[in-house]
């Protein structure tokens, strides 16, 4: 039985299952958009259940049901002439996310679309790289030997990756 | 991973304590040198807590070859674990 420790638990089952669970929401709206905002949703509101009670096991369940509730939910309200976010390039303010916890690490909308971007103008080769090790779980090492480099190059790759990502949300 | 304490060089600092932590999860004693260099500094702080966010966020967001339309045959929920 695998139980949560820490938000950051949470925040990784996402990375692990994200690909699984945005097909399980776009299979209901239809629509990749969509499906992408639903299971960012359902991270807002799973973590806040996660910190008031602390722990929570069956994460990846829980986590699965949440999405395909919400997805049914948004899909019977006629979803797809509600957008859950404005495209951040037309002046209009982002819609704040439904569920925000005391703690600090809220999800903003606008940060996942600054962050987004800078992960799109990535150099393919450092995007892939960083893919492999952020959401499949890589080793260093693996991705190194999968794409003939060496392993201080693939360091360098993510951390290059990182630092975008850092400037991209630092940008005044 | 000390490195000098230009604000670039403390974010780099940063960048790969949250990579070590990833690679190393079980390790006390890479903890007890990040709560060493996390106490030496606020900047420190900052900028760990500033990395802490970025890779929280990278970890909600798609892959590029990401295609949730393109179910495999036979794909189905996960089993409870």
């Amino acid at each position: 039985m695998d139980i949560l420790t820490s938000e950051d638990d949470l925040g990784e089952v996402f990375a692990k299952h994200g690909t699984q669970l945005r097909r399980a929401a776009h299979r209901i709206v239809g629509d990749t958009h969509l499906a992408e905002d639903l299971v960012q949703d359902a991270y807002l509101r799973a973590k806040e259940m996660a910190c008031a009670q602390g722990t929570m096991a069956h994460p990846l369940s829980y986590v699965h049901r949440m999405v395909r509730n919400l997805a049914i939910d948004r899909y019977r309200r006629g979803a797809l002439e509600s957008q859950l976010f404005e495209p951040e390039d037309s002046g209009v303010q982002v819609a704040a996310p439904a569920a925000r916890t005391p703690e600090a690490m809220a999800i903003d909308r606008q940060e996942l679309a600054l962050v987004a971007r800078a992960l799109a103008g990535l150099p393919e080769r450092v995007r892939r790289v960083f893919e492999l090790y952020r959401l499949e779980g890589r080793t260093q090492r693996e991705i190194g030997a999968e794409l003939g480099l060496s392993a201080a190059t693939v360091n360098t790759l993510i951390r290059e990756a990182l630092d975008r990502c850092r400037a991209a949300l630092s940008a005044p | 991973m000390a490195g000098g304490d230009t604000p670039d060089s403390i974010d780099q600092a940063a960048i790969g304590w949250v990579m070590a932590l990833h690679d190393a999860p079980g390790d006390a004693r890479l903890r007890e040198s990040l709560a060493v260099w996390l106490a030496a500094d606020p900047a420190h702080r900052t900028a760990y807590a500033q990395a802490r966010r970025v890779w929280l966020l990278t970890g909600l967001l798609p892959p590029a070859t990401d295609e949730p339309n393109a179910a495999p045959a036979g794909s189905c929920e996960p089993r409870s674990s």
